[in-house]
C-alpha cells in the first residue's frame, strides 16, 4: 500500500504542470534573469581595478609625475589599478559626465573633481592627498636642510609597512550570491504547492477524494506518510536540477557539495511541512490556501535577500529572532555560512532549526487532520 | 436471515438541526434495498454514519454482523461506494484512476489488474482508458467514478445519487450495470430523489423524511399503504358540477380533481374502473378527449404520507 501510494502520488505530481513550473521552471527562468542583470556586478562594483582618471595637463612636471604615480599601482598580478589618460579640459568633463572616467585630476593644483562619491573616488583622493603631502614636506626639506633630505627619504622606505592579505575562507565574498541562495529558498518554499494539494485531499470534510480516501481500506496516516515521501522525492530532484542549473551559470556555491546537498533536502522538508500546515487549515477553498502559500512564501523568502539586498541584515539589527525562525533565512544563512567559514558549527545549528521546525509543523499539521470522523462533510 | 447493515436508533444532529431522529434501517445480504426522500431528508447522512464517516450522537451500526468503526479496515475491504460528487484525480488517466483506487483494497498486483479491466468493461468506459478526465463527457465521468468505487468487488455497495445530472442513456447503462452487480452477488443501497429508478431498481424501499423512516417495504407493499389504487384522468372540455357528482358516485371512486379541462378520478380498489367511468360518460353523451390512466407511484405514497412531493 505504502508504494502504491508512492507511486502514485509521483504521478500526479509529474502530470500535475502547474506544481512543476512553480517549483523548477520559475526558479531557474528567475536565476537566468537575475545573472543577466547581476551576474558581473561584483566586479564592476565591488573590486578596485580598470579605474580610469583623466588627467587635465596645467603644469607639465606635475603631469608627469602624476602619471607615473598612477602607473605604478598595480595589483597582484601586476596588473595597474588606475589608468590615467592625459586630455583637455573640455574632453575629460565630457568623459566625467558620461562615466567614462570616475574623476577629472588638474595636474597644476592637484585638484580633483568627481561627481560621485564612492570608494574608488576616495581612494584615488587618498593617493592624491598623499602624493601633495609628501612632495611638499620633501620641498620643503629640500630648500631648508638638504643635507637632511637623503636621510628622509631613507626613513620613508623604513616606515613604509608592506602587508597582504590572507583570506580565511577559500570561499566566494560575492554579495550578489545572496540572492541566489535567496531563490534556492524561495525554490524549496514552493514545495507547499504539492504538500497543499496533498493535505487537501486528505481529508473528508473538504474534498470528495479526501472522503473516498478516508473510506477505504488503507488507512490515513499510511497514505500521508507515503505522499509526503513521494514529495520530498521529487522536489529534491528538482532542487538538484536548480543547483545544477546555478552551477553552470556559475553561481559560486561553494565546494562543500555534501553540505549544500543537505540544505536543499532540508529545505524540501520545510517547504512541505509549511505546505502541510496552510492545507489542514479549515474553512479555507483550495484556492485560497494557495494564495496563502503563495503570500507566505514570498514574504520569508524577501525577508532573506530575494529582491531586496539588505533586508535580512535591517531584520537582523531589528529584530534578530525573525531571521532565527525564518525558513528561507535560515536557508540563506546555510550556504552563507558554508561559504564563509570554516567550521559547521552555524551551519548545524541553521539545518537542527529547520528539522524541528518541519517536524513541529507535520505533527501539529497530524494533530488537526487526524480525526477519522467528521461532524460534517 | 443475515443483515448486511443494521442501523439502530441512530440521531445525528448538526448543531441545532436534527438531521437523523431515532432513525432505524436494516438491509438484508443480497437485496437492492434503496433509500428514497427529498433533499435535505437525511439520506447521504445516514449513508456517511454507516461509513464511519461521519460521527453521530446516538445509535448502534453494524455492517455483516460487526460493529463499524473507522478502524475496521477488514469490514471496509468489502465496500465499496459509488459517491454523489465525483472523487477521481485529474491528473491521472482512466486506467491510473481505477488502479489507484482498487489498490487501496487488494495489494495484489496481478489481481487487481485483472479487475480493473473488469471494472472498465463493466461500465464500458475501456475505450478511454488513456483520457484524463476532463476530457471525458459528464456521463463518461459518472461511469469512471463508478468503476472507481465498485473495481475492488466489494459485497456491499453504495450508491449515492449516481445519476445526478447525467444523460439517459449513461442513466440506463448505470442502472444496468447495478442490476448485474446485484445478480453477481452485492448487496446495493442505492439512494435517489429520482422515484422511478428506485422502482425499477429496488427489492425494498425506505422513504425517509427530516431524518426519521416514514414507510418500509417493496413498491407493491408501499403503494397499499395509501388509498389510491388507481388514478384515470379524462379530457373534459364542459364539465359541470352535476356531472363531477355523478362521477364521484361511480363505485370505488373517492376523489374527482378538476385540473386544466380534465377532470382526474381518483379510485380506491375495484376493477376495470375505466369501463365503469367510459360507460358513465357515454350515458351522458359526454364529449371527451384523451383518457389514460395511471397506477400509484412512490411520489403518491410519500405525498398521501407527508402531504408533500418527493421532487422539491
Amino acid at each position: 500500500m505504502f508504494f502504491h501510494n508512492f507511486k502514485y502520488c509521483i504521478k500526479t505530481m509529474i502530470n500535475g504542470k502547474v506544481t512543476l513550473f512553480w517549483t523548477l521552471i520559475f526558479p531557474i527562468a528567475l536565476a537566468t534573469f537575475m545573472y543577466m542583470a547581476m551576474g558581473n556586478l561584483m566586479e564592476k562594483d565591488e573590486m578596485f581595478k580598470d579605474v580610469k582618471v583623466a588627467l587635465v595637463e596645467q603644469e607639465t612636471d606635475n603631469s608627469l609625475m602624476l602619471t607615473t604615480l598612477f602607473s605604478s599601482i598595480k595589483g597582484e598580478n601586476d596588473e595597474a589599478l588606475i589608468e590615467p589618460e592625459v586630455m583637455d579640459e573640455q574632453e575629460a568633463q565630457a568623459a566625467l559626465n558620461n562615466d567614462e572616467v570616475c574623476a577629472v585630476i588638474y595636474s597644476g593644483d592637484c585638484h580633483m573633481d568627481t561627481r560621485d562619491e564612492n570608494y574608488k573616488t576616495s581612494t584615488v583622493k587618498n593617493i592624491l592627498d598623499q602624493y601633495l603631502q609628501n612632495s611638499y614636506m620633501y620641498k620643503k626639506i629640500a630648500e631648508d636642510d638638504p643635507d637632511k633630505l637623503s636621510e628622509i627619504l631613507g626613513s620613508m622606505w623604513g616606515d613604509t609597512v608592506f602587508y597582504t592579505e590572507e583570506a580565511t575562507t577559500d570561499g566566494s565574498q560575492d554579495r550578489y550570491n545572496n540572492y541566489f541562495f535567496a531563490i534556492f529558498a524561495m525554490s524549496c518554499l514552493f514545495a507547499s504547492f504539492s504538500s497543499l494539494y496533498t493535505t487537501h485531499n486528505i481529508q473528508g470534510n473538504v474534498s470528495a477524494l479526501g472522503m473516498r480516501r478516508n473510506i477505504s481500506a488503507t488507512g490515513k496516516l499510511m497514505i500521508v506518510c507515503a505522499e509526503y515521501a513521494a514529495m520530498l522525492m521529487v522536489h529534491f530532484v528538482v532542487e538538484l536540477i536548480t543547483l545544477l542549473y546555478m552551477k553552470l551559470l556559475g553561481v559560486d556555491i561553494g565546494h562543500k557539495y555534501p553540505a549544500v546537498v543537505l540544505t536543499l533536502f532540508v529545505g524540501c522538508m520545510i517547504g512541505l511541512a509549511m505546505g502541510v500546515i496552510i492545507g489542514s487549515i479549515r474553512n479555507i477553498g483550495v484556492g485560497g490556501k494557495i494564495g496563502i502559500a503563495v503570500g507566505v512564501s514570498m514574504v520569508l523568502s524577501v525577508m532573506a535577500d530575494l529582491c531586496v539586498s539588505g533586508l535580512k541584515n535591517m531584520i537582523e539589527m531589528k529584530c534578530p529572532v525573525i531571521n532565527r525562525i525564518n525558513p528561507a533565512a535560515l536557508i540563506t544563512d546555510c550556504f552563507y555560512t558554508l561559504n564563509v567559514y570554516d567550521n559547521y558549527n552555524r551551519f548545524t545549528k541553521d539545518i537542527v532549526t529547520l528539522v524541528i521546525e518541519s517536524v513541529l509543523l507535520v505533527a501539529v499539521s497530524i494533530l488537526i487532520v487526524r480525526r477519522n470522523k467528521y461532524a460534517s462533510v | 436471515m443475515e443483515y448486511a447493515i443494521e442501523v439502530n436508533n441512530l440521531v445525528k444532529r448538526y448543531k441545532d438541526m436534527l438531521a437523523l431522529d431515532h432513525f432505524n434501517m436494516s438491509v438484508k445480504e443480497g437485496e437492492v434495498f434503496g433509500l428514497l426522500g427529498p433533499n435535505g431528508s437525511g439520506k447521504t447522512t445516514t449513508i456517511n454514519c454507516i461509513l464511519s464517516l461521519l460521527s453521530y450522537d446516538k445509535g448502534d451500526i453494524k455492517v455483516f454482523g460487526k460493529k463499524m468503526t473507522s478502524g475496521s479496515y477488514d469490514l471496509k475491504r468489502d465496500i465499496g461506494v459509488v459517491m454523489q460528487n465525483v472523487a477521481v484525480f485529474d491528473e491521472l488517466n482512466v486506467y491510473d484512476n481505477i488502479d489507484y483506487f482498487c489498490g487501496l483494497y487488494i495489494k495484489d498486483k496481478k489481481l487487481r489488474a485483472g479487475y480493473v479491466e473488469e471494472a472498465m468493461e463493466f461500465v464500458d468506459i475501456a475505450d478511454y482508458r488513456k483520457f484524463v478526465p476532463k476530457k471525458l463527457s459528464g456521463g463518461l465521468l459518472r461511469r469512471l467514478n463508478i468503476a472507481c468505487g465498485i473495481a475492488h468487488k466489494p459485497k456491499l455497495i453504495f450508491f449515492d445519487e449516481p445519476t445526478v445530472a447525467v444523460d439517459p442513456q449513461s442513466r440506463n447503462n448505470i442502472l444496468e450495470g447495478i442490476k448485474k452487480l446485484n445478480r453477481e452477488g452485492a448487496t446495493i443501497v442505492y439512494t435517489s430523489h429520482y422515484m422511478e429508478e428506485v422502482e425499477q431498481l429496488c427489492d425494498r424501499i425506505l422513504i425517509m423524511d427530516k431524518g426519521k423512516s416514514v414507510a418500509l417495504g417493496t413498491k407493491e407493499e408501499l403503494k397499499r399503504m395509501i388509498k389510491n389504487t388507481e388514478t384515470i384522468t379524462v379530457e373534459i372540455a364542459d364539465v359541470t358540477e352535476e356531472l363531477l357528482a355523478s362521477i364521484k358516485a361511480v363505485p370505488h371512486v373517492y376523489d374527482v380533481v378538476m385540473r386544466d379541462e380534465s377532470v382526474k378520478v381518483y379510485f380506491s380498489g375495484g376493477s376495470h374502473n375505466i369501463i365503469r367511468l367510459m360507460e358513465l360518460l357515454k350515458d351522458r353523451n359526454i364529449t371527451y378527449g384523451r383518457v389514460y390512466t395511471e397506477l400509484p407511484t412512490l411520489n403518491d405514497v410519500f405525498l398521501e404520507i407527508t402531504g408533500k412531493e418527493l421532487r422539491d
